[in-house]
């Protein structure tokens, strides 16, 4: 059984992680992989993602669909990083923008920028992008050709629409068969691998690749195989989200091109705009506030559009914060919250999905020999991405100057993961640079602990060693951000001005 | 600054209009846009090329008359050195714009092309229309016309994925060189390659034809390039 090659995957679980894997290999491998996907119609989709990383373009280029066809269709809008609020001490913000810093490849300005700030933060010195956000502008022109980027974006979008649009593009034009059905049992040979699965009252689905995107349920990777989940509850204390939609306050009410995170007493608050609404979330600690608290702290930020809320009109979700220890078992990989699930403060879900569905899609084993070697990688890979996912996210806790009992909790050094510290003890002394993190494609690169860090006000005392070797260099790429923040900000459009012209007219493919 | 109004023969009487071209015009332009019925007589002159619509990203067809910004390789002095001129270089400084249930020709009333001393006048003494306001009357109508046929020509193309960008990098004979972005054109190998209902689509609503002409006229960009460097070089 050893050459057993690989023709026939089966997706199980009918939400974003399910159709974005089946849309990655089936375009990868069309003509020559069968795919299917087979969905339960009796469990809702959890949809918990409504923000993505600039990835997601990419993404969608490869599985073909038009970014017109999905801004439309998924109520998307334009996501060019994260705007925190209030989290160092209350009463402060910074951007998270998805461009780098300037020069990034060539020189690290930070040790420049912190002698001389010039009154600019950090990411307003070396990063035009953050003017672009402060004025609710869009990312790009209406002559910009589709997935094309002025400065580099994401979106914001309806998971519910975004499922639904991607199965319908796997299905008419991917040719991805598509069961709606339950398992109700799995079937293994003698070696531990799947051979198909039973559905209630259907034929047997058979497969030589099983990938588990079940969600929390994680009914193979997890029911089947018994991989134990790793909590990291220990270290993120968020437990439990409100989730509620309201209506703009009117039709020309701007939207937002970045996830607003707001910091409460005991966790913080999510506002992301979509073209016919807002999503906002509350998500916290049920150990340091209540629901009552909570959904009272979510209406006071939501103001007269949230007055008349009730706990009726917002939905609970538990959030269970970790991962599966191993996420590729024999012919099973998990995708998705199946895989794992961290609180959304960097939208990491979403493309934790699209990273571990391409790898799949590029690394597709041709048979069971090539698979255990890339299951190793597979599973490396992944947990390599969670552990540090958690210390990014852990990074905007420590570094709050906050009193509330929470904030104070999230700084106990036991709660704070070793190779964090480690970090942040090299950025006392040294600053922020490319080879501090492992690997060549990090899914957060130095740049976003840089932002989140200086944002924060963290700090490097190099002592007596020179780290501002070239000043005129420094100052000439200064120049270059204020000119192109100039230039850039003065045209690019509104971003609810641009959404419209989208949905009139549409981008070029070209 | 443009001062549209519209035209009528109380106010405007007695108003004349330069109908020459001339850089103190404003014909000074890099490129202007045109209708599927001009392709072939610009098909013997100009480079035609497909632009976006900066308000809505269409693509519509437009000739190339300069090789950077407000450059007219076209226009030398107060002549226009091409025995065809586009309609929206005629046209001027008229257009027709929505008044109330229908529409009117409206005037540049700010240009410097109006006066009342020099040029074709607008109205007889009895105030009916002089045949030079009917011409312009004509042109004004054929553009109204062929707007959007030409739009639905860039549609299609683009449809069909027939368009690709292009950027002219082009050196001169003082070494100069210019980087020219922004401009489309039609992939020949794709339009070669089209077939079955695609391909009678095209032919039937005229398009496919027009693709070629569109095609061919791109040698002008060499003739472009050639008038650049004779007035590099001071010849006119």
């Amino acid at each position: 059984m050893m050459e057993r090659v690989t023709r026939s995957v089966v997706v199980v679980g009918g939400g974003t992680a399910g159709w974005l894997t089946a849309g990655l290999i089936a375009a990868r491998h069309r003509g020559q992989v069968k795919v299917t996907l087979i969905e339960s119609p009796n469990v809702k989709i959890v949809g918990v993602g409504e923000g993505t990383w600039p990835t997601i373009r990419t993404t969608l280029k490869r599985i073909g669909v038009s970014e017109t066809d999905f801004l439309r269709i998924c109520d998307a809008t334009f996501k060019q990083g994260s705007e925190f609020v209030g989290w160092t001490t209350g009463d402060d913000r910074y951007y998270h923008p998805f461009m780098l810093p300037k020069a990034y490849d060539a020189i690290n300005l930070a040790p420049y920028w912190q002698a001389d700030p010039q009154g600019l933060s950090f990411a307003d010195a070396v990063c035009y992008q953050p003017a672009a956000c402060a004025q609710n502008l869009a990312p790009k022109q209406i002559t910009t050709p589709e997935y094309q980027a002025v400065t580099n974006y994401a979106y914001h979008l309806d998971a519910g629409k975004f499922a639904g649009f991607l199965r319908d593009y796997c299905v008419e034009k991917l040719d991805v068969s598509h069961i709606l059905a339950d398992v109700t049992e799995v079937e293994a040979d003698a070696g531990g691998y799947i051979t198909h699965l039973r559905t209630a009252g259907r034929e047997p689905v058979a497969g030589d690749l099983f990938i588990d995107c079940t969600g929390f349920l994680s009914l193979l990777i997890g029911r089947h195989y018994g991989v134990p989940f790793n909590s990291v509850s220990d270290r993120l204390f968020i437990d439990t989200a409100l989730a509620v939609q309201v209506p703009y306050e009117n039709e020309n009410a701007p939207i937002a091109s970045v996830t607003r995170s707001i910091a409460q007493r005991a966790g913080w608050i999510w506002d992301v705009g979509l073209t016919e609404r807002r999503g906002l979330g509350h998500v916290y600690s049920s150990r340091f506030t209540t629901d009552d608290e909570a959904l009272a702290d979510l209406k006071a930020y939501i103001g007269p559009q949230g007055a008349a809320l009730t706990r009726d009109d917002v939905r609970k979700i538990p959030i269970n914060s970790g991962y599966r220890e191993i996420t590729w078992v024999k012919n099973c990989a998990a995708v998705g919250l199946s895989s794992g699930f961290v609180e959304p403060l960097e939208a990491s879900s979403i493309v934790m999905a699209e990273l571990s569905a391409q790898m799949i899609a590029d690394q597709l084993p041709v048979n069971r020999a090539a698979m255990a070697v890339v299951a190793r990688r597979f599973n490396e890979t992944v947990r390599y991405r969670w552990e540090r996912i958690v210390d990014f996210l852990k990074l905007h806790y420590v570094l709050s100057a906050r009193d509330e009992a929470f904030w104070v909790a999230n700084r106990d050094p036991q709660t704070i993961p070793e190779s964090l510290k480690d970090l942040l003890t090299l950025w006392q002394s040294r600053f922020p640079w490319h080879d501090d993190l492992d690997r060549r494609e990090e899914l957060f690169p130095t740049a976003s602990f840089q932002y989140v860090y200086f944002g924060m006000g963290g700090r490097t005392d190099s002592g007596p060693f020179p780290v501002t070797p070239d000043w005129p260099a420094a100052q000439g790429h200064f120049r270059d951000v204020a000119r192109a923040r100039q230039a850039v900000t003065g045209q690019l459009p509104d971003t609810r001005a641009l959404l419209e012209k989208v949905a009139r007219f549409g981008f070029q493919k070209v | 600054m443009v001062n549209q109004v519209v035209l009528n023969h109380e106010t405007h009487g007695d108003l004349r209009i330069a109908t020459y071209p001339s850089p103190r015009f404003g014909d000074d332009i890099g490129m202007v846009g045109v209708i599927l019925r001009e392709y072939q007589r610009l098909v013997a002159h100009y480079p035609i090329f497909f632009r976006k619509n900066s308000e809505n990203g269409r693509f519509e067809p437009g000739v190339l008359l300069g090789l950077g910004g407000a450059e007219n390789l076209y226009l030398i002095d107060e002549r226009w050195d091409a025995a065809y001129v586009p309609l929206h270089v005629q046209r001027q400084p008229f257009l027709i714009a929505p008044v109330g249930e229908g529409h009117a020709v409206t005037i540049d009333i700010d240009s410097p092309r109006v006066s009342k001393e020099n040029g074709e006048a607008l109205f007889a003494a009895d105030g009916r229309a002089t045949d030079y306001l009917k011409k312009v009357t004509s042109v004004l109508k054929e553009l109204a016309e062929g707007t959007s046929a030409a739009y639905a020509y860039g549609a299609k193309l683009a449809e069909f994925e027939l368009i690709e960008s292009v950027r002219l990098d082009v050196q001169f004979v003082d070494h100069s060189e210019v980087k020219l972005e922004g401009l489309y054109t039609i992939n020949a190998d794709k339009l070669q390659a089209l077939a079955g209902e695609k391909l009678i689509e095209l032919r039937d609503l005229g398009f496919l034809q027009l693709a070629y002409f569109q095609l061919a006229s791109l040698g002008h960009v060499a003739g472009l390039v050639a008038r650049k460097n004779r007035r590099i070089s001071g010849l006119k």
